[in-house]
């Protein structure tokens, strides 16, 4: 029974680990800043490393690929700060190839995960870089350390930032655009500065709506919540097209869906 | 259990890895700006050559369209689209073309027609549409005599306004007041009645008695006044719909303030005698008077709470005129004003969320209110007198009269009424054929 559970976990964890690094999804997935959770189960996997090195060159040998094709996406995107290139050239050590294959691969979940959190190509360029210094250049293990550490934090997280900076100044440009001239909330109601209305809409690349603005749970509702609801919605409409904001086309992908949360709490006592 | 709890950590940890997130932007709107609602109100169309006794079906519409557009108006919460700058006003067909009017700004569009059907009554259907979805909100049949064009007229109001503000209405009301004429010395004050927006005006007494504080019902066409026929002060009950006239009893000294209990089925007063005025309450069916408060200072002008579990009443029992609050059986006294001034005249809104009350300080008359509890006091009006505030049904309105002052030579003192919204912003005179004063107002009309 035991062993039967242990190697059903060991079949588990390859499921897991072959998941992480070859799904395809992963490359459209990145951009997201949603995707926290994965990180807890890279200390799961710390735990049977161990076990799991016999199989790793497999993986590994494959793993390079995924960052050759990536590029061709990131190319759009910002190139990576010159700091990456001058901690590229990086002393004549000798690496071997298991302890790369180690490191890349504890960090093989660890950086994916993190290029999900942060949105952005530095991911991209770090493994690319680091499969090129890997195929072209011998190094040591603890450069490669150093090398992917810079790159998952550093300059990964300046563009990580970059990006945010863009979504946050994306996200105020649109909340500008309703708050200033769109949404007329309905003051009457006696319980009107507690309805609170969440509105789902689609973008088209021109800033036009894709699709009529859906409310959270508008079917079920009545009386002064669908009026609420109401004034949600009409906002949204009444404010498209969005193309006056000049929203980035690169970023697309980051305004394409919207969630408005509208709240009279404040303005309506 | 170690290894089975990671199995299932694991097992849900591939779980979220393989869920395709997705770039969502996600805002929060926590500011607007409050504004009228711009709406279309096109003519009903009909037969300009099916008559009636007031007019073509077609002038019909069109009255209904004007009355529908001025109690929309005057409520402050709509703005109509004037006629002249409409693209297109045909509404024959059952889907306007919304083009039209989004771009003449209408983000509501009212459109309908009226018909004379065999028996004489005039059926009137009304859209109401969602300009920018393009979708119908509100689509109604009504009939009615001919005659009575004005109250579909207030009828459409009211599911217009329903349906985009989430409140009842209240354009289908009418109010009672005291219409004062004559020289001030010299008064003649005369109860009468009309719609909520001065039409249909009628005299119910005649003035050679003077008829004080008409209250009406909330649950029936009944209104209660005090009245000094035969010179001595007494409350009555008066059936509007029927003419019939009844004297609640007789008490010794003086009654006067009556009011409702909200189930119509008592009515709450103050009774004076020997200078002193405390607080009754009468069951109507039985006539059992029971007395709420005892105290040596004067106690009056109640309201009951819309639940009817509570009362307020002003007193000057704490050295000043102020605002108190008590259980409906007389206990548990609790003051809840303590601004500067003398507070008088409170009225419990018909939902419950505060009173509404007159304040006098510094030589002006306020009309303000404020929460149950005495929080939140807000004055709404001012000026050199008014009091007397009364709730639309749906608690968002108030009307009350104002004095306006005497001159050297005897003559000033004219009275008006007026309403305000719970903003303070949409003040209003209501146009009366003579002077008015003390306003009550009606129940939605069944």
């Amino acid at each position: 029974m035991k062993n039967a559970l242990t190697i059903s976990g060991l079949f588990h964890v390859v499921l897991l680990v072959t998941a992480a690094m070859e799904i395809p999804w992963f490359d459209s997935v990145e951009n997201s800043e949603m995707v926290i959770i994965p990180v807890e189960i890279l200390q799961f996997a710390k735990e049977t490393r161990t076990k799991e090195i016999a199989k790793l060159p497999n993986i590994e040998r494959e793993k390079p690929k995924p960052p050759e094709k990536r590029p061709i996406r990131q190319a759009k995107l910002p190139p990576p700060p010159p700091k990456m290139l001058s901690t590229m050239p990086l002393p004549n050590q000798v690496q071997r190839p298991t302890k790369n294959i180690k490191v890349a691969d504890l960090r093989s979940v660890a950086p994916e995960i993190s290029q999900r959190e942060k949105p952005k190509p530095p991911s991209r360029y770090n493994s690319d870089r680091i499969a090129q210094l890997l195929n072209k250049v011998p190094k040591k293990e603890n450069v490669i350390e150093q090398l992917s550490d810079r790159l998952g934090s550093q300059d990964q997280q300046a563009t990580s930032l970059d990006v945010r900076r863009q979504v946050m100044s994306i996200s105020s440009a649109i909340q500008k655009k309703i708050e200033d001239q769109c949404w007329n909330p309905p003051s009457g109601a006696l319980d009107a500065g507690s309805l609170k209305v969440r509105v789902k809409f689609y973008l088209t690349q021109e800033g036009k709506l894709a699709r009529p603005p859906v409310a959270d749970d508008y079917v079920r509702m009545a009386g002064s919540m669908k009026v609420a609801a109401d004034s949600a919605l009409r906002a949204v409409r009444m404010c498209a097209p969005y193309s006056d904001l000049k929203l980035p086309q690169e970023m697309y992908d980051q305004w394409r869906e919207v969630i408005l949360n509208f709240d009279p709490s404040g303005m309506i006592g | 259990m170690n290894l089975l709890k990671f199995l299932i950590l694991s097992f849900l940890g591939v779980m979220f890895i393989s869920l395709p997130a997705q770039a969502v932007i996600e805002i929060d709107i926590t500011r607007g700006n409050v504004q009228p609602l711009p709406i279309a109100i096109t003519p009903l169309i009909g037969d300009s050559d099916a008559l009636t006794k007031v007019g073509s079906v077609l002038q019909i519409g069109e009255k209904i369209a004007q009355v529908v557009t001025a109690d929309l108006e005057r409520s402050g919460l709509f703005s109509a689209i004037d006629p002249g700058a409409f693209i297109n006003t045909d509404n024959t067909s059952s889907a306007p073309q919304f083009s039209n009017w989004r771009a003449v700004g209408a983000q509501a569009l009212l459109t309908g027609g009226a018909v004379l059907e065999g028996d004489g009554r005039v059926r009137v259907e009304f859209r109401l549409w969602d300009v920018l979805a393009g979708s119908q909100m509100i689509g109604l049949r009504l009939f009615t005599a001919p005659s009575n064009w004005r109250r579909i007229a207030h009828l459409i109001s009211d599911a217009i306004y329903k349906r985009l503000t989430g409140e009842d209405g209240y354009f289908d009301t009418r109010i009672v007041y005291i219409s004062e004429s004559g020289p001030y010395l010299d008064r003649i004050k005369q109860l009468a009645i009309m719609d909520q927006d001065g039409y249909n005006h009628e005299f119910l007494t005649d003035g050679s008695y003077m008829v004080l504080n008409p209250r009406f019902s909330p649950t029936s066409q009944e209104i209660t006044y005090l009245s000094y026929y035969n010179d001595t002060p007494r409350v009555y009950l008066f059936d509007i719909e029927t003419g019939k006239r009844e004297m609640l009893g007789e008490f010794e000294g003086m009654t006067f303030a009556p009011r409702f209990s909200p189930d119509g089925k008592k009515v709450i007063m103050s009774k004076a005698e020997r200078g002193n005025s405390d607080i009754f309450v009468m069951e109507l069916a039985t006539r059992h008077v029971q007395q709420l408060t005892t105290h040596s200072a004067i106690d009056t002008s109640p309201s009951y709470a819309p639940e009817g579990d509570y009362v307020t009443f002003n007193s000057d029992r704490g050295g000043s005129q102020q605002l108190y609050v008590m259980n409906s059986d007389g206990n548990n006294i609790k003051r809840i004003s303590f601004g500067a001034g003398i507070y008088a005249t409170p009225v419990w809104s018909p939902r419950g969320d505060l009173i509404a009350f007159t304040k006098q300080t510094g030589g002006k008359f306020y009309i303000g209110v404020m929460r149950p509890d005495g929080t939140g006091e807000r004055i709404l009006t001012e000026s050199f007198f008014e009091e007397g505030p009364t709730w639309s049904p749906n608690g968002r309105v108030l009307m009350y009269y104002r004095k306006y002052p005497y001159d050297n030579r005897g003559g000033g003192g004219d009275t008006q009424l007026w309403s305000v919204d719970l903003t303070g912003y949409n003040e209003r005179q209501i146009i009366t054929p003579l002077d008015g004063s003390d306003p009550a107002w009606s129940p939605l009309l069944d």
